[in-house]
């Protein structure tokens, strides 16, 4: 884990909090995370997302261990934003669904818990 | 334009009923018989293949509604086999729980030594047994098959049906489409529901215009399908199959758009057009707006299945009134970190869409449970469920 990015990416570093390696981690800091700030993660990552995609898009999931960590921090960064962009782009009054069964009562298993 | 949807319904019609006695069918007394007389007699899926790829691969699965633990392998013969996960020595449970490979299986209390086909190998200091016939101490074999790389048990002593028998018309028409997808998600949790409200909370579309307004407005239906009346409708022998209808104006949300930049087009959006070849099974009646297909296999397991996705859901009754409910999401094999990033979207919006089904159960469960109300009315476009009470009912009046 770093904090450090690919350098084309760089200014996103203040957010790398969110670059959580699994499913269920970043799931849990979005609910935990009240909207505002939430919303400031979204509208930095989202005018460099296509951009992010792009490079993402260039190499083989088999390859991800042999990756430096700022590559993979940037694609968990970019996990992150998939996970945070539904309370923005549904309008949600917070950042979990109303009237949704909690998922603090989940229990989640591989690969959820593990990417 | 204001075409009306001419559905493809088949099935046996008559003898549906849309009052169901609902009361009935939550009390611990009904919930023996089903042990009994419909999962006793059915063939259950229980896990997939792909969980032990090798020979000695095994998953541990639980199987709750006969308070027992499986050990499902697969042998040196390439053969998958199911086991009572139980020592023949003293009863100690022999892998307590996960999945992996191993060339032989031991139990930890004294080390009798099983073999990945099932067979007792090595008994610790075996002279100090009398009369100890380890030919006829093998692990304790439950009736398996395998379709479509999905792992199914038996546990009637002889089962009635073969699985190709049980699955029916269903048993030819998904020929490879499992193989070419892979698990990204997956998330059990325990609800305090009985198991069948679980599953009809998952075999009707009628529910989708009002319970995932928040999640998935617009994905199905659309200007000419506004109330989004399902294109098929197949009531089976046994099992249930119905197509969900694609809203073709459905508009993408922001990231949404990032999302598909990568890989395949799913769930909310549909592929309109092109795309890989599925089998007949999948759609069906070949509708041209489709988006998914939802198949009950009766009695505990339902199946979404989309074009480079499905979605599995299994539901486990602990008791009459508690359910533990497994979904596992399954998408096409990504080849980038692009791609997965792109998976991530649908399997986070997924999750979210899947906690609003959740979210009724335990609510249903409580009032239903009240006794305010005997019955329950179902519209046409819950068929699906008059057919699984017709279904267990049928099995229910077996002697």
């Amino acid at each position: 884990m770093t904090n450090a990015l690919p350098k084309d990416f760089a200014a996103l570093e203040p957010f790398t909090e969110w670059a959580l390696p699994c499913e269920r981690d970043r799931h849990r800091k979005r609910i935990a995370t009240d909207l505002h700030t939430v919303r400031t993660f979204y509208d930095a990552m989202f005018p460099r997302m296509n951009a992010i995609m792009d490079f993402l898009d260039k190499i083989p999931v088999d390859d991800f261990d042999r990756q430096p960590a700022e590559v993979k921090t940037l694609h968990h960064l970019a996990l992150a934003f998939m996970e945070v962009s539904h309370p923005i782009d549904m309008n949600w009054r917070t950042t979990d669904v109303d009237d949704a069964f909690p998922s603090s009562r989940f229990e989640f298993l591989p690969p959820s818990s593990v990417r | 334009m204001s075409a009306v949807l001419k559905p493809m319904l088949r099935g046996e019609l008559t003898t549906l009923r849309n009052q169901i006695p609902i009361k009935q069918w939550l009390s611990p007394a009904h919930f023996e018989l089903e042990r009994e007389k419909i999962f006793r007699r059915s063939w259950l899926p229980v896990g997939h293949t792909a969980d032990l790829p090798r020979p000695g691969g095994y998953v541990v699965l639980d199987v709750p509604v006969f308070n027992t633990s499986l050990l499902v392998i697969r042998g040196n013969d390439g053969q998958v086999r199911s086991f009572h996960n139980i020592c023949r020595h003293r009863g100690n449970k022999i892998v307590r729980e996960g999945s992996g490979c191993k060339p032989a299986f031991m139990c930890g209390f004294h080390g009798w030594t099983y073999t990945p086909e099932g067979k007792l190998d090595v008994v610790t200091d075996e002279h100090q047994f009398r009369d100890l016939d380890k030919a006829k101490l093998g692990l304790i074999p439950i009736t398996t098959a395998v379709w479509e790389g999905f792992i199914f048990v038996n546990f009637d002593d002889r089962p009635r049906q073969t699985l190709a028998e049980w699955l029916g018309e269903l048993h030819g028409q998904y020929s490879g489409y499992f193989d070419t997808q892979e698990r990204i998600t997956s998330h059990r949790v325990v609800l305090n529901c009985n198991w069948n409200l679980g599953v009809n909370s998952f075999t009707e579309g009628y529910h989708t215009l009002f319970l995932h307004r928040n999640t998935v407005p617009d994905y199905q239906g659309g200007k000419t399908n506004p109330l989004r009346h399902r294109p098929s409708i197949e009531l089976l022998e046994r099992h249930y199959r119905h197509s969900a209808p694609a809203n073709p104006d459905h508009k993408a949300s922001p990231a949404e758009e990032i999302a598909f930049r990568c890989g395949h087009k799913m769930l909310p959006a549909s592929v309109a057009a092109g795309g890989i070849p599925l089998p007949e099974g999948v759609n069906p009646s070949k509708y041209d707006k489709w988006l998914f297909d939802v198949v009950e296999l009766f009695p505990n397991f339902v199946m979404l299945l989309g074009h480079y996705w499905h979605i599995d859901i299994w539901f486990w009754p602990l008791g009459h009134d508690k359910t533990v409910i497994t979904q596992d999401f399954y998408a096409y094999k990504a080849k980038t970190l692009g791609e997965r990033v792109s998976q991530e979207f649908f399997r986070t919006r997924g999750r979210e869409v899947f906690r609003e089904d959740l979210n009724t159960l335990e609510a249903q469960q409580e009032m239903l449970s009240s006794g305010a109300m005997d019955e329950v009315f179902l519209s046409q476009q819950e068929i699906g469920l008059q057919h699984h009470y017709r279904v267990a009912a049928n099995m229910l009046a077996q002697p």
